[in-house]
C-alpha cells in the first residue's frame, strides 16, 4: 500500500513531463522546407523513444529503491543488509527497463508503406550497429564480474564483510571486519544484475538492427538514425550499469580500509569505471548529427 | 551504399525488379564475387514484401548462376558472375573491353545531366536495339 502511495503520484508525474516534453518537441521541430516529413517524423520519434526511456528508467530504479527491500533480506539477517543489497542492484533494474522501453520504442517504427521501397544491400549485425560503445559496455560488464568474483572470495563466510586486522593498545592483534562489502550475499543478484544488462542490451540492439529502413530518405541517413539510436541506447546502459559496477567498487574500497594497497586500488578502479562510463555516456546525448536527408528520386524503379 | 528499390505497384513483379537489379549490379561489377547478400528473411522485412517473393528471386539468380546459396555463409555472389566488360572496367573506364561500361555510365551520365530520369533512358536505349535488329 505504502508502495502504491509512492508510485502512483510517481507515474502520474512521469506521464506528464513525458506528455510535455514530446509536445514542445512537436511544436518547436515546425515544418522545416527542406527536410521531409519522413527525417521531421524520425528525429521526433528518436527524441521521444530517449525522453520515455530516460524518465521510466529513473522512474523504476526509484520505485525499486523505495519499495521494501524486505524480500531481498534473507530471513533474521540484519534489515541494513536488505537496504543495501537493494541499492546495490537498483542501477541494474534501470539499465534494463532503459533497455526494454528502447527496444519497445524501435518495434514502434512503421513498416514500410507506399509504393516505392528501399533496402540497403549490407548485412546490418548487432556488432557494427553497437559499434565501440558495446565494446565498452561488455568490458565494463566484464570488469563488474571479474570484481564481484573478487570481492566474493575475500569476504567473510556471510558475504556481506571483509575481514582485517586490528591492532590494540596493548599490542594485541586481533581480527576485525568491515562491511557492507560486496561478497557473495550481494555478488549473486549483482552477477544476475550485469547478466539482465548484457541480455537486455544486446536485445533492444537486435530489435533496432532488424527495424526496416525508414521510407523516402537515403540508406545513409537511415543508418545515421541507427547509429544515433544505439549510441543513445548502450549510453543508458553504461551509465547504469557503470553506476552500478563503480559504486560497488568504491563501497568495496571504503570496507577494506584496513589494507590500503587493496583499497587504493578498488577505488582507482571504481572511480575510473562511474566517470568513465558518465563520459561516455554524456558523449551520446547530442552526438555527431545525421546527414541532413536527401529525398529519394522517385522515377524508373520498376523499369 | 549500394541499395534495392522496389516498386509494389509496378506492371513488373517485385520478385522480378528484386532479380534483376541484383544481376545488374552483379553485372557492373558493384557486388563483387563472394560478397554476401541480405538473408532473404532481412530483405523482405526491410522492403516489407512476402519471404517468398525474395527466395523466389534468389533461386532464379542461383539457377542463373549468379549467386550460390550456402548453409553456413547465406547467399553469395558467384566467382565470374560478372560480365567480362565490368570485370576489365574495374569502375574506371580501362581499356579494351571495360570500354563498354564505360561508355554506359557516360551514356547514363549524360542522360541525367539532360534531364532524362531512368525510364526515358531505358526507352531510348531499347528504341536503339530494337532499330539495330531491324536494320540488321
Amino acid at each position: 500500500m505504502a508502495a502504491l502511495v509512492v508510485l502512483v503520484p510517481l507515474v502520474v508525474l512521469t506521464a506528464v513531463v513525458v506528455l510535455v516534453v514530446h509536445v514542445v518537441a512537436a511544436l518547436r521541430a515546425g515544418p522545416a522546407p527542406a527536410a521531409p516529413a519522413v527525417a521531421l517524423a524520425a528525429r521526433r520519434h528518436e527524441t521521444f523513444v530517449s525522453v520515455v526511456a530516460v524518465l521510466a528508467s529513473a522512474g523504476a530504479t526509484v520505485a525499486f529503491l523505495m519499495l521494501p527491500s524486505l524480500p531481498l533480506s534473507p530471513a533474521g539477517g540484519p534489515r541494513g543488509a536488505g537496504y543495501a543489497l537493494g541499492a546495490a542492484t537498483a542501477p541494474y533494474v534501470g539499465a534494463v527497463v532503459l533497455c526494454l522501453v528502447r527496444a519497445v520504442g524501435e518495434r514502434t517504427w512503421p513498416r514500410p508503406r507506399g509504393a516505392v521501397r528501399t533496402a540497403p544491400l549490407t548485412r546490418r549485425t548487432v556488432v557494427r550497429t553497437g559499434g565501440w560503445r558495446l565494446v565498452v559496455l561488455a568490458a565494463t560488464l566484464g570488469a563488474g564480474l571479474v570484481a564481484v568474483l573478487l570481492y566474493g572470495a575475500t569476504a567473510t563466510p556471510d558475504g556481506q564483510r571483509v575481514a582485517h586486522t586490528v591492532v590494540q593498545h596493548d599490542g594485541l592483534v586481533t581480527w576485525g571486519a568491515r562491511g557492507p562489502y560486496p561478497g557473495w550475499y550481494y555478488g549473486g543478484p549483482i552477477t544476475a544484475g550485469l547478466a539482465a544488462v548484457a541480455v537486455a542490451a544486446l536485445l533492444a540492439l537486435r530489435v533496432l538492427t532488424r527495424r526496416p529502413p525508414l521510407p523516402l530518405v537515403t540508406a545513409e541517413h537511415d543508418d545515421a538514425v541507427r547509429r544515433v539510436a544505439a549510441a543513445r541506447l548502450l549510453a543508458g546502459a553504461q551509465l547504469w550499469a557503470g553506476a552500478g559496477v563503480g559504486l560497488t567498487m568504491l563501497f568495496a574500497a571504503l570496507a577494506l580500509g584496513g589494507t590500503p594497497v587493496a583499497a587504493a586500488g578498488s577505488g582507482l578502479a571504481g572511480a575510473t569505471v562511474l566517470i568513465g562510463s558518465m563520459v561516455v555516456a554524456g558523449t551520446a546525448v547530442a552526438p555527431r548529427g545525421a546527414p541532413r536527408p536527401h529525398p529519394l528520386p522517385l522515377d524508373g524503379v520498376a523499369a | 551504399m549500394t541499395e534495392l528499390r522496389v516498386d509494389v505497384t509496378a506492371a513488373t513483379p517485385v520478385y522480378e525488379q528484386i532479380r534483376a537489379q541484383l544481376a545488374a549490379l552483379v553485372a557492373v561489377g558493384a557486388l563483387g564475387a563472394g560478397e554476401r547478400l541480405p538473408a532473404s528473411r532481412d530483405l523482405a522485412r526491410d522492403l516489407g514484401v512476402a519471404v517468398g517473393t525474395v527466395q523466389r528471386a534468389y533461386r532464379e539468380l542461383e539457377a542463373a548462376g549468379v549467386v550460390h546459396s550456402r548453409r553456413r555463409t547465406g547467399t553469395v555472389v558467384a566467382d565470374g558472375a560478372a560480365r567480362p566488360a565490368a570485370a576489365g572496367a574495374g569502375g574506371t573506364g580501362a581499356a579494351g573491353g571495360g570500354d563498354l561500361l564505360a561508355d554506359v555510365r557516360a551514356l547514363v551520365g549524360r542522360g541525367r545531366a539532360e534531364g532524362l530520369d531512368d525510364a526515358e533512358l531505358l526507352l531510348l536505349v531499347r528504341g536503339v536495339q530494337a532499330e539495330t535488329r531491324v536494320g540488321g
